[in-house]
Order: structure tokens, then sequence, then C-alpha cells
């Protein structure tokens, strides 16, 4: 109902009712967004900057979002993917994940040793994934960080379902065997 | 389907459920290769963090913030734009509707009144 009214607007107002939309979808989509940002700057300050900066963003642009192209989710994620890549272009720092990071472990294992392991594991796969290309980077990012689709992954990366499953497929094989080479050094 | 594409597609579809939060489909059918990616997939999955509450509520408030003052410039630009958003919604057309009808009735049921006197 309230996609109609904005999609009716041409693009030229934002009127109260996608006002009310935005706030809806800010509410539903603020967390995602969030949690694909601190899957690649595992910086929390500058995770939270981030997504301020991407819900910035897309208040400037909501007059011109139109639902009829693009879903909302693959919008936001668009603009989310842009910011991060800015954010390294500024830094001057290569486009990958953060690595060199102290890795935070919860509280929700039986002991010291439990959490020691825990955390060089989760810091060892961080860097067997910032070693990987581009897209099989983002592809597992967005699986892994919101839980979407392969043709959500598809619409965000521009590819078909089927080839963000072989991406997915390979990639998976791929952690895997370069963290079990790395247990078994 | 050859034996490669059906380990993929058991991975794949494992790997959503596992994404969902949801049991494994066929568990003791899986190959140990696959067993592991998924094991490794279930590892990932536990990484992303929730943003904190003080994060939520001040970013809650500065988009609040932009939406209100967004609203004020549109009603300084043109004033009559809040009355053309309460007429779109449904419950005042509705209003505004059965207001006129009942005008409209009122009218006629003058007129044939005034017309038999």
């Amino acid at each position: 109902m309230m996609f109609n009214i904005i999609a009716n607007t041409g693009g030229k107002k934002v009127s109260d009712d996608s006002r009310e939309a935005y706030a809806v979808l800010y509410e539903q989509f603020m967390p995602k967004v969030y949690r694909y940002i601190s899957f690649r700057i595992s910086d929390d300050n500058m995770a939270q900057d981030l997504t301020s900066v991407v819900f910035e963003k897309a208040l400037t642009k909501f007059e011109v979002f139109n639902p009829q192209k693009a879903s909302f989710s693959t919008w936001i994620f668009t603009i989310a993917r842009n910011t991060v890549i800015d954010h390294y272009r500024v830094y001057r720092k290569h486009e990958d994940i953060v690595t060199d990071v102290e890795t935070k472990t919860t509280a929700q294992y039986p002991s010291p040793e439990d959490e020691v392991i825990k955390a060089e594991n989760t810091k060892r796969l961080r860097i067997f994934l910032a070693r990987l290309n581009k897209r099989e980077q983002e592809a597992i990012i967005l699986k892994y960080s919101n839980g979407m689709s392969n043709r959500e992954i598809g619409e965000i990366l521009n590819l078909t379902e089927t080839n963000v499953g072989s991406i997915l497929c390979r990639t998976i094989r791929k952690l895997r065997n370069s963290f079990v080479e790395w247990q078994n050094e | 389907m050859n034996k490669k594409q059906n380990k993929d597609k058991k991975l794949l579809e494992n790997l959503d459920r596992i994404v969902a939060g949801e049991k494994l489909l066929n568990d003791h059918g899986l190959d140990k290769d696959t067993k592991a990616a998924l094991e490794l997939s279930r590892e990932m999955t536990s990484w992303p963090k929730s943003p904190s509450k003080e994060f939520k509520a001040d970013l809650k408030a500065r988009v609040t913030h932009q939406l209100a003052e967004e609203k004020k410039r549109e009603v300084a630009k043109n004033p009559f734009s809040e009355f053309r958003d309460i007429l779109r919604r449904p419950a005042w057309q509705l209003t505004f509707g059965a207001i006129g009808a009942a005008i409209i009735a009122g009218i006629i049921f003058l007129i044939v009144y005034l017309l038999n006197r």
C-alpha cells in the first residue's frame, strides 16, 4: 500500500506516507545493514558510523527510489556496499575485510581455553575470507550476515541465482580447505 | 544430476536451513565434505552482531529528526501539502465522501420537498 503511494509520486515528492514507509523500512533493515557492515568491518564504532551514513544517504535518495525497479532490500544493500567501498577508498586501504582488529568473543564458551580457540578460529577464518576475490566475499557475507536467498544476492551483485549458488558452493569449500590446511600445519 | 551437482544441491539446501536457524535436512545422508563445510557455515553465522541499544536509539532519533526536518521544509515550500496528504488517506477520503453524499442527498430531499409543497 505504502509502496504504491511512493511509486505513484513518480519520484518527485516525498509524501507523509512515504515518510511513514521509510520509518517502517528503517526499523526492519537497520539491524540487517549493521550486520552486513560489521561482517566487512570488524571495528564496532566504524561499523556504526557507516550504518548511520547508509541511512542518511538512503533518506536523501528515498524520493528517487522506485520499488518497481528493485526491492528496498536490493536498493539499501547496494547503498551499504558502495558505502563500504567508498570507506576503503578514502582510507586508501585494500578493499577487504579488516583482520587486524582483536576478535571479541561472547561469554558462551565453557572455559577460557575454548574462548581463545574460538577467537583464533574466527580470526583465521576472517583472514581466509579476506583472501577471496570481491565477488566471493560479497556472496558469502550477504548469505551469512543476513541469510539472503541466492536470488536476492544475485540482484545485488548482478548475477543469476544459479551463478550465486555455484559461487557459494565453491567458496565455502575453498574456505573449509584453507581452514583444514591451517589446522593441520 | 551428477554426483557433484547433487552434493552442491544438498550443501545449498542445508546452508539455507543453517542461516534460517533450522535443523539440517537428511543429516545422516550427507557426505563428510559437505558436513564439514556446513559445520564451518554454522560457525560463520554466529559472527554477525546486533547493534547496541544506545546506537539503535541514537540513530533512530537522528532519522526521526531528519524526517521531521524534511516535512518542515516541504510544508514551508508548499503550505497546502499537508492538507493534500490528509486528503490522500483512505479514512479521510471515506469521511469526505460520506459528507459529500449526505449534502447531495440533503439538497435532493430539499428540492423534492419544495416541489411537492
